[in-house]
């Protein structure tokens, strides 16, 4: 017993699990590119940590009872390490908000959270933001006035609140034929990457894309055989109407229903519906972090440092 | 064996050990390196290909049956998209009609794997559509025709590619009005 307590804690074992581990993590994100956390969410990854937990776990109990202490701290401080990357990745939390004039937060979109996170809410009222201080907002957080500025973090109860975006929401108003208004709402518009933002509203199945008229825009062109990917540049002068003018596209299905440049209060008319954008009120984009204590890694590092030391020592003895 | 390979061969073998259990737990993160490097990536774009296909070719076959959810087990979307088709046909359905497609055509335009478990697959779709009615599928509008570039990101589950979004992109093609059966 002595003797398989004593290999399977040895240092090769311990090396032989981490090899692999610190191959796939490097090989993951370096090479793959995927985020740690992705790596660290395989089945063999959990796998072989835990299993390298147990290992050093056994080992530490064995070197305590042989009192070489130094050793046992050396063994605890890799333990430290390692259950601080498993509190990171179970209790991870990280997403976007909109938050609307007098409104609470939105649901979460990219989100990334980890296993173990609790749902939370978040209260949160956004109750000013000025177009003379563009930079700047008020809100009320769990009935404290606070005014927070775009780019800085405010702390609050483990999480690490940001402003991303001050923006205004144009009102969107859809009618029937007849003129009946069937829904309105401010759309916080939230452009990805290729510059466009979509949204639906609830009674009808018709996507709504709006862009920003004049943006630069990836198109796919053919050249001999194959695709290849043109940026067309950015119009200055269409740029400057931004607000005022809006690119709509409809689509339902595979259909497009409209597809066109819109002026604000102007109406628009597809498959027997009306649509039209009204000036809006402002809206804050909100990243919400949770906070991790690192009292682990401090820890680990500590007693990795105190227990090397301490090794040394005796063996100098 | 000598001591110095007796070193070696214990992280070696835990390093073999790991990919074997990999290869049955992940297979998808194993192989991603393979795609990512030429090596399957042929299959790999035949398989999301196809997969667009079958989920072209059913999401044809809800719209003309005006519904009928009996091919919904083998559609190839996610929750939310499988949800959004059906809104569609709801919404058609209220108004009496049916809608009929027919896809004249889908050219690839670009494949991309972007991660283990995400890929993007941007296609110029070309579409023969009619609204019929709903009770004696009589036509109520002339055969039309379309054609628009879809960017389309999937999603794997449970091994199989889902498609889980899709977007329109600009694919310049000359504007064609009319196809043909």
């Amino acid at each position: 017993m002595d003797r398989l307590v004593k290999y399977a804690s040895s240092y090769k074992v311990i090396a032989g699990l981490l090899l692999p581990l610190v191959l796939c993590f490097v090989a993951g994100h370096y090479i793959m590119g995927l985020s740690f956390y992705v790596v660290a969410g395989l089945t063999v990854v959990r796998f072989y940590c835990a299993a390298l937990l147990a290992v050093l776990a056994i080992r530490a109990a064995a070197l305590l009872s042989a009192r070489l202490f130094g050793e046992a701290l050396l063994t605890f401080g890799l333990i430290a390490l390692l259950l601080q990357g498993v509190y990171a990745y179970g209790f991870r939390f990280s997403a976007r908000t909109g938050i609307g004039l007098g409104e609470g937060p939105d649901k979460y979109y990219e989100s990334e959270q980890g296993p173990w996170t609790r749902p939370f809410s978040l209260p949160i009222v956004l109750t000013e933001s000025r177009p003379d201080r563009p930079d700047t907002c008020t809100v009320l957080l769990d009935e404290k006035t606070q005014t927070m500025s775009k780019g800085k973090t405010l702390p609050w109860q483990g999480l690490d609140l940001t402003v991303t975006s001050i923006e205004e929401a144009p009102l969107f108003v859809l009618s029937d034929s007849k003129g009946e208004e069937l829904e309105a709402g401010f759309i916080k518009l939230n452009f990805d990457e290729s510059g466009e933002a979509l949204f639906q509203f609830a009674g009808v199945p018709h996507r709504i894309y709006v862009s920003l008229p004049g943006n630069g825009k990836e198109v796919w062109k053919k050249e001999g055989k194959a695709w290849k990917k043109k940026t067309v540049p950015p119009d200055k002068e269409k740029q400057k109407t931004a607000g005022e003018i809006l690119h709509l596209l409809v689509m339902r299905g595979k259909v497009t229903a409209f597809d066109a440049d819109v002026k604000r209060g102007d109406t628009i008319s597809f498959e027997g519906l009306n649509l039209r954008f009204e000036k809006g009120a402002p809206w804050i984009e909100l990243k919400v972090e949770k906070a991790l204590n690192y009292y682990l890694l401090y820890a680990g590092v500590g007693l990795m440092i105190t227990g090397l030391a301490a090794a040394v020592l005796r063996r100098k003895k | 064996m000598s001591g110095k390979l007796r070193i070696i061969a214990f992280p070696f073998f835990s390093v073999l050990i790991f990919i074997c259990i990999g290869l049955i737990t992940d297979r998808d993160f194993f192989r991603y390196p393979l795609i990512k490097h030429g090596k399957g990536f042929e299959r790999e774009k035949t398989v999301l290909l196809l997969t667009l296909r079958l989920y072209n070719k059913i999401f044809n076959d809800f719209q003309s049956s005006g519904g009928v959810p009996s091919l919904l087990n083998r559609f190839p979307a996610v929750k939310s998209i499988r949800h959004d088709v059906f809104r569609d046909i709801g919404y058609i359905h209220d108004a009496g009609r049916v809608l009929v497609y027919d896809m004249a055509d889908m050219i690839p335009v670009d494949v991309s794997v972007t991660s283990p478990f995400t890929a993007e697959v941007v296609v110029l779709e070309q579409w023969n559509y009619q609204y019929q009615r709903r009770d004696n599928r009589q036509p109520v509008s002339p055969l039309k025709g379309l054609g628009r570039g879809i960017r389309y990101s999937f999603v794997r589950e449970k091994g199989q590619w889902m498609v889980g979004a899709w977007d329109p992109v600009p694919v310049d093609e000359p504007k064609i009005t009319d196809f043909r059966f």
